[in-house]
C-alpha cells in the first residue's frame, strides 16, 4: 500500500515536471499576474491584523496595542449599525431586481436587431456614460433632480405645482442611485451577454424556425438557456458583493438630510478611517463587512450549484 | 530558442526591478545654507492648493509676494501640493502622515487635528518650536507678548509653542460673512430692516408674495444659504433665541444647543419658515456658485454669504437697481445680536499653520526665514507687494496701484489680488493686513463688514483654541463627531418637515446615550483652563 502511494506521487510530480517544462513559457507569464495578486492582494490582507488592535502609525502593525474584538463590539452597538446595513443591502436588492436585468434585456433586444448600423449606434451610446468620471457623473444627476433641474421641468410641463427637491427626500434616493447606474452601466454590462450571445449555433434557430417556433420560443428555449452561465456566473458575484456599496457615487451625493436612506457601510467606513483618522475602527468595519460577503458567496454558490449545475466552482 | 529565453528572462528582470527599484529616491545629505543669514537655501513646504492660485499656475511660486520673498530671503520653495483639489488636503496630509515622508514644512489646520498637536511631536512627525521662537523668532516673539490675546490662540495649556498661524492683524478681517438683504426690494415694498424674527417672516413673506423683483411670477426665494451648520448655512436664524445647533458658552458654562430648553421655540420657527416656502427648497444641496448664482439671477430676498462684493461688482453692470447689502444679525428680547459661529471681531489666527517636520536638516534656520515672514518688510511683502510696483506710500498708507486695482493684463479683480498679493488667499502663516483688504473691497463689502463688526456679540462663542488634555482629546474624538452627525440630520429633516420638534425628547435621550454629558465635561474642563491661562 505504501509503496503504491509513493510510486503514484512519484509519477504525478514526474508529469506535473514535465508539463511545466513542456508549457515553461506559459508558466512564466503567468509569474507577473500571480505577483501582482500576491503584493497587491494578500499581502494587504495581513494589514487586518490592525482591527484587532489600537492602529498608531508611528508604532506600526507590530508595535500597536492589542484589544482583541473591541472594535467589532463598538460597531454592533453603534447606533447607526442597523441602517448601514439595511441602506447597504437595500441599495444592493434594488441593484439585483432592476439593475441586474436591465442588460440582459438590452442584449436580448440587440440580439434580435437585423440593421448592423443601428445596432451599433445604440451600443456605443449605451456604454458612453461608463467612461465618464464619477465625479461629473454625479454632478450631472445632482442637477437633473434639483428643484430647477429637468426632472422638476417634466413635471412642471405635466402640471405639476410644486417642486420637489429629491435628494433632500430620504424616500427617493434608492431609486436615483438604482436608475442612474443602469443608465451608466447598462451597456457596458451588456457586452459580456452580447458576446455570449454570439457562441450560440446558428443551426439551432434554424431548426427551431422550421419546427415552427415563432420569435418567443426561439429566446425562451435558445438564447437564455445559451447564455444561462454567464448569467448564472456574475449572479453569483453579484450575490458576493451584496454588502458592499461603492462609496465615490453615494459620498458624492448624498447630504445629512437623506442620511437615513443614503449613509453606507463604505461611506461610514470612508468618514471614520480616512477623515477622523480612526483606523483600527474602520477596518474592523471594513473586515466584518467582507466576512458576510464572503460567507454569502459561498453559500449562494452551493445553492446554485443544487439548483442548475452551474457554479463559480 | 534562445532568443525566446532570453526574452523571458528579460522581461521577468524587469518585472522584478520594477517591484524593488522603485522605492525612494536617494536623499540628498547635503543640507544648502546660506552663509550670511543662516536661512536654507532651499525648502520643501506641503500645504493645500488654493482654487484661486490653482488657476494661474502650478504652485504658490507664481504669486508675486512669494517671488519677492524668494529674493530677499535666498530661499527657494518647492511646494508639495495635494492633487485633485481642496477636498482632498485632508486625505493626502493622512497618507502623507503614513507613508513617513515628510517635506521639511508642514502647512496644515494643526490646532484642529485630532488628538492633539503634541501627538504629532511625540509621534516624530514635527517639532517643538519653543526654544526656536524665543531665540531665533524676534518679530513673532515680540508680537506674542504684545498680544497675549492671540498668542493663547496658538499655545498649548503648558505655554508650548509647534506652529506658526495665520493671523488676522486687525479686527474688521475676522468678519467675512454675514446676513445680506436686497435692500432695494425692502424699499421697493416700504418695508423696514428686520430686526427681530417676527420681523424677518413678515419680511420673507412679502418677498414671496408680492413680486419684489417685478417679473410677474412669483419665482423669489425670499431665503437662501448653504447646508444648516457652519459660516453659509441657515443655522442664524436659531441665534435670536440665543441658542446654536451645538457648543456654546454661557455664563462661563459650556452647553449644546439641541439639549437647551430655548431650542424648541427656535426649531418651530425655523421649520415654520420652511413650511411656508420662505426658505430655499434646496438649503441643504446649495454650493455657493449654486447660490451667487440664484442671487444674480435676482431671486434671493436674504441670505448669509461673504459680503457682498462680489455680487455687486457682478451686477453693477447688469442692474443698478440692484442693491445687496450687509445688515446686522437678528436680535433677540434683549437687543443683543449674538452670534456663534462665522467670524470673531477681534485680532485671530486662522486654522492654517505650518510646523517644521522632523525631516528638516535646518529648523534654525528656517525659524529665521518664518520670522522674516512676520517682520514688517515681509508684511509689507505679503500683503502689498513692492513699492513702486504695486502700491506707493500716500502719507504713511500704502495705496494699491492701477496693476491690483484697474488691471491692464486682463486679470479679474480676483486674479489679480491672487497674483500680487500674497495675504489674499490667505493660505500660509503670515500678518494680514486690513489696509490691502479694504481697498479690495467695493463700497458696499466695505458698508458690510463695518454693519457686523460693530453690531456682533461673539460672547456665547466657544474659543476656536482650546488647550485639550489628551484624555480629553480622546473623549470629544469619540463622541464629537456621532453626536454632530446624528443632530444635523435631525435637525435638517426636521426643518424640511420630516421630523418633528415634538421628538425631542426622544432625540435628547439618544444624544444623553452617546455621551453628551462626557463631551460637556470635556470642554467645560479645557475651557475653565483657557480662561484661568
Amino acid at each position: 500500500m505504501e509503496l503504491i502511494r509513493t510510486k503514484r506521487t512519484g509519477i504525478s510530480f514526474r508529469i506535473a515536471k514535465k508539463a511545466f517544462i513542456k508549457h515553461r513559457q506559459i508558466y512564466i507569464m503567468l509569474i507577473p499576474i500571480a505577483v501582482y495578486y500576491a503584493v497587491f492582494c494578500y499581502a494587504p490582507m495581513f494589514g487586518n491584523i490592525i482591527a484587532f488592535q489600537d492602529f498608531s502609525f508611528t508604532k506600526g502593525f507590530l508595535g500597536s496595542k492589542f484589544v482583541g474584538v473591541k472594535h467589532f463590539i463598538a460597531f454592533l452597538n453603534n447606533y447607526k449599525f442597523w441602517s448601514l446595513v439595511r441602506n447597504t443591502l437595500m441599495i444592493n436588492i434594488y441593484n439585483l431586481l432592476f439593475r441586474f436585468p436591465a442588460p440582459i434585456i438590452l442584449a436580448l433586444l440587440l440580439n434580435e436587431v437585423k440593421n448592423q448600423k443601428f445596432k451599433r449606434t445604440v451600443q456605443t451610446v449605451t456604454y458612453l456614460p461608463h467612461f465618464i468620471s464619477m465625479v461629473v457623473v454625479a454632478g450631472i444627476i445632482l442637477d437633473f433632480v434639483a428643484t430647477d433641474g429637468l426632472l422638476n421641468e417634466i413635471r412642471r410641463l405635466l402640471g405639476a405645482k410644486e417642486a420637489i427637491s429629491f435628494m433632500t427626500e430620504p424616500a427617493y434616493f434608492y431609486a436615483i442611485y438604482t436608475i442612474s447606474g443602469i443608465w451608466q452601466e447598462i451597456g457596458w454590462d451588456s457586452i459580456i451577454y452580447i458576446a455570449a450571445l454570439s457562441s450560440i449555433n446558428q443551426e439551432l434557430y434554424e431548426a427551431a424556425a422550421i419546427d415552427g417556433a415563432n420569435r418567443w420560443r426561439r429566446v425562451w428555449h435558445i438564447t437564455l438557456p445559451g447564455i444561462m452561465p454567464t448569467i448564472i456566473i456574475l449572479f453569483i458575484m453579484k450575490i458576493g458583493q451584496m454588502l458592499s456599496v461603492g462609496y465615490e457615487k453615494v459620498l458624492l451625493l448624498y447630504n445629512p438630510t437623506i442620511y437615513e436612506t443614503a449613509d453606507v457601510i463604505s461611506t461610514y467606513v470612508y468618514r471614520r478611517g480616512i477623515l477622523e483618522m480612526d483606523y483600527s475602527y474602520s477596518a474592523a468595519v471594513g473586515l466584518f463587512n467582507s466576512v458576510i460577503n464572503f460567507a454569502l458567496l459561498i453559500s449562494v454558490n452551493a445553492f446554485c450549484k443544487r439548483m442548475t449545475g452551474n457554479a463559480l466552482w | 530558442m534562445k532568443f525566446k529565453r532570453l526574452m523571458c528572462s528579460i522581461l521577468v528582470s524587469v518585472l522584478v526591478f520594477s517591484m524593488f527599484g522603485c522605492g525612494k529616491g536617494e536623499k540628498d545629505t547635503d543640507v544648502g545654507v546660506d552663509e550670511d543669514t543662516g536661512m536654507p537655501e532651499k525648502l520643501t513646504i506641503f500645504c493645500h492648493f488654493n482654487p484661486n492660485v490653482a488657476k494661474l499656475g502650478n504652485d504658490y511660486n507664481v504669486v508675486y509676494g512669494f517671488q519677492l520673498l524668494e529674493e530677499a530671503t535666498g530661499c527657494q520653495v518647492e511646494w508639495v501640493l495635494p492633487y485633485g483639489g481642496n477636498n482632498s488636503t485632508e486625505e493626502q496630509f493622512n497618507l502623507m502622515l503614513l507613508s513617513r515622508d515628510y517635506p521639511d514644512v508642514i502647512v496644515s489646520t494643526w490646532a484642529k487635528k485630532s488628538g492633539g498637536i503634541q501627538k504629532y511631536e511625540q509621534d516624530g512627525v514635527i517639532i517643538n518650536v519653543t526654544d526656536l521662537v524665543e531665540k531665533y523668532m524676534p518679530n513673532f516673539k515680540k508680537y506674542g507678548d504684545e498680544n497675549p490675546k492671540v498668542k493663547k490662540q496658538y499655545t498649548t495649556i503648558d505655554g508650548q509653542i509647534y506652529y506658526f498661524p495665520f493671523i488676522r492683524k486687525d479686527a474688521q478681517l475676522g468678519v467675512f460673512c454675514g446676513p445680506n438683504i436686497r435692500m432695494d426690494w425692502l424699499e421697493k415694498l416700504n418695508l423696514a430692516v428686520p430686526n427681530t424674527p417676527e420681523e424677518l417672516h413678515n419680511v420673507l413673506r412679502a418677498f414671496k408674495t408680492k413680486d419684489p423683483n417685478g417679473n410677474g411670477v412669483a419665482d423669489e426665494i425670499p431665503m437662501s444659504g448653504q447646508s444648516l451648520k457652519g459660516i453659509f448655512g441657515i443655522e442664524h436664524l436659531f441665534w435670536p433665541f440665543d441658542v446654536p445647533i451645538g457648543l456654546f458658552v454661557e455664563d462661563g458654562k459650556i452647553k449644546y444647543g439641541v439639549m437647551d430648553e430655548r431650542f424648541e421655540q427656535a426649531l418651530t420657527f425655523v421649520s415654520n419658515l420652511f413650511a411656508e416656502g420662505l426658505i430655499d427648497l434646496d438649503f441643504m444641496l446649495n454650493d455657493r456658485t449654486k447660490l451667487v448664482g440664484k442671487i444674480t439671477n435676482n431671486q434671493v430676498g436674504f441670505a448669509t454669504d461673504y459680503q457682498p462684493s462680489q455680487v455687486m461688482s457682478t451686477m453693477e453692470t447688469k442692474d443698478l437697481n440692484f442693491k445687496f447689502e450687509g445688515i446686522p444679525y437678528l436680535a433677540n428680547k434683549k437687543g443683543e445680536r449674538k452670534v456663534f459661529a462665522g467670524g470673531v471681531n477681534e485680532p485671530s489666527v486662522t486654522d492654517i499653520s505650518a510646523a517644521i517636520s522632523t525631516a528638516n536638516k535646518n529648523p534654525i534656520g528656517t525659524a529665521k526665514w518664518f520670522d522674516f515672514i512676520y517682520s514688517e518688510a515681509g508684511t509689507y511683502m505679503m500683503n502689498f507687494g513692492k513699492e513702486g510696483v504695486t502700491y506707493t506710500m500716500v502719507d504713511g498708507y500704502p495705496k494699491l496701484t492701477d496693476k491690483l486695482l484697474n488691471n491692464q493684463e486682463g486679470l479679474t479683480k480676483t486674479d489679480a489680488f491672487t497674483k500680487y498679493i500674497a495675504a489674499y488667499n490667505s493660505f500660509f502663516p503670515m500678518f494680514q493686513d486690513w489696509r490691502y483688504y479694504e481697498q479690495y473691497l467695493h463700497e458696499s463689502g466695505k458698508r458690510a463688514i463695518d454693519v457686523w463688526t460693530k453690531s456682533m456679540d461673539t460672547s456665547g462663542m466657544v474659543p476656536n483654541y482650546l488647550p485639550f488634555t489628551d484624555e480629553e482629546r480622546g473623549v470629544i474624538a469619540q463622541i464629537e463627531e456621532q453626536i454632530n452627525t446624528y443632530v444635523e440630520e435631525y435637525v435638517s429633516k426636521t426643518i424640511i418637515g420630516k421630523d418633528t420638534p415634538q421628538n425631542l425628547p426622544v432625540v435628547r435621550e439618544q444624544i444623553r446615550k452617546m455621551g453628551i454629558d462626557q463631551l460637556l465635561d470635556a470642554y467645560q474642563a479645557a475651557y475653565n483652563r483657557y480662561i484661568n491661562m
